[in-house]
């Protein structure tokens, strides 16, 4: 068994017998070691294990992943401990092994043993990783178990956050009105009317049509106040805002910052002068067309 | 900035990074402990041409069969080296495997309007035809990527050797002399049970776990702490002010933003003010490099090693997407030039 460990050393004992051979088994550390290090890593990978398997039991996965991704966690999560389930027996029996080895007794001619020692591994050359360093990682991989123990993240980002993802903007005041077209209002998602903005053919396309959104409020004058929605592909690492500008005909209801808000009123697209951007803004005419709404 | 708010915000984004990373962790220790248990040593080295340039090719073409995010990629190449696959294929095969598989150009294709404008089947035509050009840029500029730092790589290793340029854990096993002859005078090893094939897959697949996540969650922590200190609005509003630096600016935002590649498009498509070019810049590089995939590839490779990949991507990237921001921008002088019928 000539494990590749760049600390390899043979190491010689003498049984009850009274032979001595060699173990080309590459640890430079007694068998007691080498238990102690695959136990910490059977526990680590099993905590991981069930912390992933919890946070899908107990929604913690919410706030911060989206929903396509909650299973491949817990997936991930059961492998995990089937892995670990696996290595903790084969330790164990090599454990039995071990013990069953250091026992003095008589040989004799009877006695078939091969002295199949616990560091065999069953046959497995177990190069390409090492033992070193266990304990410095351990304590590298204990800080996610422990921001789960403490109920970490429990909440979404922060308003300054938010805010600073936001970015500013500014009221627009007094609005060309575009001509509105016939039909009842679209529900339209942001996504959609983000990408308009951009293309001219679509922005003509969907100029005029009665549109509702739904986002979150926040205010910038009288009668102005941005609607927006922080959308997740996968994570909220990859979080992105969406916005849209809407603009009343009367002072509407001041909600706070981030409530969740629905609004229909007429699409239009307004240009803005310094950074040569369009805008989707929504011009609403009627104080029940801006009403609260449960959060998305 | 309130202090107690920086930490909810260090914590959501370390944490998203790195439960979205795990299952593909967790799979890609798996693939390893198989590879390592059932995959004869040496196998690929014999399947694999001879000559450097198809070799590398086919690397840089593996993940359209072989599909592996970069996370889950590292730990597979890792195994794929110690069985004797070259090491610049196994470069090629990690710079190119994020981009070229089917998951990532499919949400590259949706990301850039492939499913179309349900109110305008002109828009719909145009729209899909630019995302196929958003793909098939992604996927070409990756591929020779991939391709140009795994020859670099390869001639790299010729020189300097192979453990000058892998680390303990991922070199292939050292040959010598006494070694050769000892298993050539072996007799074959007697056939393992099914027990004992998964008891070594599991000892691999946790030991991997266990020596890549570790790095993981350094990277997620620092990416963590960059996404605070730099919003990616600020780099967009940057790159829109400042269209030369542009190119390096989203460079440096997908770096530091450490998306998986299959969720970059979505972030790409939505900086609606940025170039095209500055857009590739931001996918072709993101998914070879990023700060949780350095501290990953710190496992594997040796410095000088890390050094030769960071600047051989970072380069080209930057030099081909100038190369088509410039293309680009006279294609469309040009086609502004010529006067309506």
């Amino acid at each position: 068994m000539a494990a590749e460990h760049g600390h390899s050393h043979d190491h010689s004992h003498a049984h009850a017998h009274g032979h001595s051979h060699d173990h080309g088994h590459g640890h430079d550390h007694g068998s007691s070691e080498y238990f102690l290090e695959h136990l910490l890593m059977i526990f680590i990978c099993g905590a991981f294990g069930i912390v992933a398997v919890l946070m899908y039991a107990f929604n913690r996965l919410n706030q911060m992943l989206v929903e396509s991704f909650h299973v491949p966690v817990l997936v991930g999560g059961i492998a995990l401990l089937f892995f670990t389930a696996v290595r903790g027996l084969a330790l164990w029996q090599e454990a039995g092994k071990l013990a069953a080895a250091k026992e003095p007794h008589a040989h004799g001619p009877d006695c078939d043993h091969s002295h199949d020692h616990a560091h065999s591994h069953a046959g497995h050359d177990h190069a390409g990783h090492d033992h070193g360093g266990i304990f410095w990682r351990v304590v590298v991989l204990a800080f996610p178990l422990l921001l789960f123990l403490m109920g970490l993240p429990n909440e979404g980002f922060s308003k300054e956050w938010v805010e600073r993802r936001l970015g500013k903007d500014e009221a627009l005041g007094t609005l060309a009105e575009v001509q509105a077209k016939d039909g009842d209002a679209v529900a339209f998602d942001f996504n959609e009317i983000a990408m308009a903005a951009h293309e001219p053919a679509r922005r003509a396309a969907l100029e005029g049509r009665k549109v509702t959104l739904v986002g979150q409020y926040k205010q910038l004058g009288n009668r102005e106040f941005t609607l927006f929605l922080l959308k997740m592909t996968c994570c909220a690492a990859d979080q992105i805002p969406l916005k849209a500008q809407i603009v009343a005909t009367f002072t509407p209801y001041a909600f706070k910052f981030q409530d969740w808000v629905e609004v229909t009123g007429v699409l239009q697209f307004v240009e803005n002068p310094a950074t040569k951007q369009f805008l989707p803004v929504v011009r609403v005419s009627k104080e029940t067309d801006i009403k609260p709404t449960t959060p998305r | 900035m309130n202090p107690l708010h920086t930490a909810q915000d260090f914590v959501l984004n370390f944490s998203s990074i790195l439960w979205e990373a795990l299952p593909f962790i967790v799979l890609g220790a798996v693939v390893a402990g198989i590879l390592e248990e059932l995959l004869p040593q040496q196998l690929i080295t014999r399947v694999l041409p001879k000559s450097a340039l198809p070799a590398v090719m086919i690397g840089g073409a593996l993940g359209l069969i072989f599909p592996m995010c970069e996370c889950g990629i590292v730990v597979v190449m890792r195994r794929l080296l110690r069985k004797g696959l070259p090491l610049g294929c196994c470069i090629a095969y990690m710079l190119a495997g994020p981009i070229l598989n089917v998951v990532v150009l499919f949400s590259t294709y949706i990301a850039f309007g492939g499913l179309g404008d349900p109110n305008s089947e002109a828009q719909t035509a145009a729209l899909r035809r630019a995302a196929v050009e958003m793909v098939l840029l992604r996927a070409g500029f990756g591929f020779i990527v991939a391709v140009v730092t795994g020859l670099i790589v390869h001639r790299l290793q010729q020189t300097r050797g192979t453990h000058a340029l892998l680390t303990e854990v991922a070199a292939p096993p050292k040959k010598t002399a006494l070694s050769l002859d000892v298993v050539e005078a072996e007799p074959p090893a007697p056939p393992k049970s099914v027990w004992q094939r998964l008891q070594n897959i599991s000892e691999t697949a946790l030991h991997d776990f266990m020596d890549i996540t570790v790095f993981l969650i350094i990277g997620a922590a620092l990416a963590a702490a960059a996404k605070i200190a730099i919003a990616p609005e600020e780099i967009a509003t940057f790159s829109r002010e400042q269209p030369y630096l542009a190119i390096p600016a989203m460079m440096l935002l997908a770096v530091i933003m450490c998306l998986c590649s299959e969720a970059d498009a979505f972030v790409a498509a939505s900086f609606t003010q940025v170039s095209t070019s500055s857009k590739l810049a931001f996918l072709v590089l993101g998914p070879m490099l990023d700060l949780k995939l350095l501290m990953m590839y710190t496992r594997v490779f040796r410095p000088r090693l890390i050094a030769t990949i960071v600047a051989c991507t970072v380069t080209q990237v930057f030099a081909y997407m100038m190369l088509l921001n410039l293309v680009l921008e006279r294609a469309a002088s040009a086609a502004t030039a010529i006067p309506a019928p």
